[in-house]
């Protein structure tokens, strides 16, 4: 922020010809005023707009970047104090910087090794006072004066007298040329902005002293109205310093109280003028500020290569060798490029297949007869789903079309015909996944397999549409989008026994038909059939619903039975759906359960009934074509049962 | 309880002895450079600003001790 109001400043002056002027001065003030007014309604309006938790993308190892910065600037602001010059590397070489440095790092030191050693409030400020103690008993003996002493660079020297206000005087506002800040209003912009970036990092970083989650949003409302207070008054922009916090917070200063102490006494300087402060040995602040920049060191450098991830901790060691080289806001921006570069190759490494599977284990959820689903399940093969997740973005999307490669090359018996991709898990694509779609698009036509893609959103959808992914080609082969996995697996199931010449579904069974599948003799299928009754059904009737009393099974002879989940306020949910030749119902009759979901009709069907006194007559008086029954369900049962063990196992 | 007393007068003596001392240094950077006459409204201007953030921090902010 110094150097963007020094620009102000100087540009200011250059336009009264660098001579000042009681014009110059009152332009200045006026500037710095309007600054912090506007610095101040711009943090507002970031308030308002709770533009604050951007905060919260800041990571962590940026945050720790950000404190190990703090610690480098207090040491070189400690030697700077202590010795009346900037320091730098070639100081080292300069016999008196390192007489001047030496005393406030010998305190430095003594801080440390008392707080570790006593650790209590009071061991920090006790060693400060021994310290002033001890070196004005110093001077005394040796008798040396307060001049010499300051003349040595002992103590600092202030050149002001008196009272430092006003600042402002109303006459000064017929000086003012409006034209000049006018002109300013560039900086004026990059110190708000400046404002706001370092606010939430110190706001960032006060909840890790505070040890308590802040508002951001209230944070930012708050320096907002200070500071349009601050500029009404002649303040300079000031927002939440995280430094002086972490300082005070070390020093013992917890509560309110500490913050009213340095208000008295930087009211007192501003009344009375800061003449006091030659008073203040220089090697004493020095060493103070040292003493916290070693802290910080230790805690961000030392301690954290052991408690950071090797690749965070790194990012911690760049931001703080660029705030070394540069400054703070160059080093915080440099180290969130590294994390997002980091969190993307990391994020990369994730894999955007989150299940692969194929259609023998992930069958839809529509049931046929058993014959049927076991032909369907030897040909699953030739369905290969992959159900995607997370972001498919530059880093994760040429994986993904590797992979389906990678299954082309395989061994032939294994080759696919289909495949299911689900956005169910997908977050979003970026453009160069969608572009990686377009080259899936080419690979399909090249090679030959249909693509579905079930569950994306509209952006998605849109977005493959735009780089016609659905459109691409000849359109020999499929690619189309479902709303649902199953709905996807089972227009390719339709599709495979479409091939095998199978067209279950369109089947028109008889009563004869469905028991010829269960008992083989012609005489038991007869002995069987008296015990059912044919009930023609209409579409949208309810054969039975949730909770009812399972009273009976059912055999599909033709139409469409669907198994559905009311819940209050929704639309039905379609669960599973039944076809030519599927039984169902047959849950409750074994287990004696009640209904655990309603059954709708969906299409005009034709069902074979069998009642619960009518199987126990059954198999009282037909015990042997009884048990052909009871086998085929058993079939059915483990059937479905393997198949879901399977797809089970695909999760786990 | 005492100590924390204490503890909290000394830390912001200190803090505010660290502020003033910046300040000192700061407009020396930013205003003597420019006129060794804004050296006093500079110093000033920087205090003011010290004092007001600080007072409406710890009056408004979710922690109370922040400066």
């Amino acid at each position: 922020m110094i150097p963007a109001f020094a620009v102000i400043v100087s540009s200011i002056y250059v336009s009264f010809g660098s001579e000042y002027s009681i014009g110059a001065e009152a332009t200045i003030i006026v500037a710095i005023m309007a600054t912090t007014t506007f610095a101040g309604l711009f943090l507002l309006l970031l308030g308002r707009l709770k533009l604050g938790n951007l905060m919260r993308y800041i990571p962590y190892p940026v945050t720790g970047g950000f404190f190990a910065g703090i610690g480098y600037i207090f040491i070189q602001g400690g030697l700077t104090v202590a010795s009346g010059r900037d320091a730098d590397l070639g100081s080292i070489a300069d016999p008196q910087f390192i007489q001047l440095v030496t005393p406030a790092v010998v305190l430095a030191l003594c801080l440390i090794i008392g707080k570790v050693s006593r650790d209590n409030r009071l061991s920090v400020p006790g060693i400060l006072l021994l310290s002033v103690l001890l070196y004005y008993g110093v001077l005394a003996i040796a008798g040396i004066s307060r001049d010499e002493a300051a003349a040595n660079g002992l103590l600092p020297v202030t050149d002001t007298a008196g009272t430092l206000g006003p600042i402002f005087h109303f006459e000064y506002l017929q000086e003012v040329k409006w034209l000049a800040i006018w002109e300013q209003l560039g900086g004026i912009v990059v110190v708000a902005l400046l404002c706001s970036i370092m606010l939430l990092l110190d706001v960032s970083g006060i909840e890790l002293i505070a040890k308590k989650d802040l508002n951001p949003d209230h944070e930012l409302e708050v320096m907002g109205y200070t500071n349009v207070v601050n500029g009404m008054l002649g303040g300079f922009p000031g927002v939440h310093d995280a430094s002086d916090t972490a300082l005070a917070d070390r020093l013992g200063g917890k509560d309110r109280l500490m913050v009213i102490v340095n208000a008295i006494l930087v009211a007192a300087a501003i009344l009375a003028g800061t003449e006091f402060m030659e008073l203040v040995p220089t090697f004493l602040l020095g060493g103070l500020l040292i003493y916290v920049g070693l802290e910080f060191l230790i805690d961000w450098l030392w301690k954290a290569r052991e408690e950071l991830p090797l690749s965070d901790y790194v990012v911690v060691i760049l931001i703080l060798i660029v705030i070394i080289f540069s400054d703070i806001l160059q080093g915080v921006t440099f180290g969130f490029f590294v994390a997002i570069i980091l969190f993307v190759v990391n994020y990369s490494q994730l894999s955007v297949i989150k299940i692969e599977t194929n259609g023998s284990d992930h069958a839809s959820n529509v049931d046929r007869d058993l014959e049927t689903r076991e032909l369907l399940n030897k040909e699953g093969h030739r369905v290969l789903i992959m159900v995607l997740q997370g972001f498919i973005f530059f880093g994760t999307a040429d994986k993904l079309i590797s992979a389906i490669r990678n299954r082309i090359m395989e061994v032939e018996y294994s080759k696919f015909d289909f495949l299911v991709l689900d956005f169910h898990h997908v977050s979003q694509l970026d453009t160069s996944a969608i572009v990686t779609f377009s080259k899936l698009a080419q690979l399909s036509d090249r090679v030959g397999f249909h693509i579905i893609i079930s569950s994306a959103d509209q952006k998605s959808i849109k977005q493959l549409v735009k780089h016609d992914f659905f459109t691409f080609g000849e359109q020999r082969l499929e690619r189309h989008y479902k709303e649902q996995l199953d709905t996807a697996v089972d227009r390719f199931e339709r599709r495979i026994l479409r091939d095998l010449n199978l067209n279950a579904e369109e089947q028109n069974l008889e009563l004869h038909d469905v028991l010829g599948r269960i008992a083989h003799e012609e005489a038991d299928v007869k002995l069987l059939s008296d015990f059912f009754v044919i009930e023609k059904r209409r579409t949208s009737e309810y054969l039975f619903n949730e909770g009812d009393r399972g009273e009976s099974l059912y055999f599909v002879g033709s139409g469409t039975v669907v198994v559905v989940l009311k819940v209050q306020d929704q639309a039905e949910r379609i669960l599973r759906k039944y076809k030519a030749g599927a039984i169902l119902g047959e849950m409750a009759i074994y287990t004696g359960e009640n209904r655990t979901a309603s059954v709708r009709i969906e299409d005009d069907a034709v069902l074979f009934r069998l009642d619960k006194d009518k199987l126990e007559e059954m198999s009282r008086r037909f015990p042997a074509s009884t048990a052909a029954l009871h086998t085929y369900i058993v079939k059915v049962l483990s059937e479905r049962l393997g198949r879901a063990n399977r797809n089970l196992s695909r999760y786990i | 309880m005492q100590s924390s007393y204490i503890a909290n007068i000394i830390s912001g003596g200190l803090i505010a002895l660290v502020n003033i001392s910046v300040a000192v240094s700061v407009a020396a950077l930013l205003f003597a450079q420019t006129d060794q006459r804004l050296m006093v409204p500079g110093i000033a201007i920087l205090l003011i600003g010290t004092l007001v953030t600080g007072l409406g921090g710890t009056r408004f902010s979710g922690y109370k001790a922040v400066v």
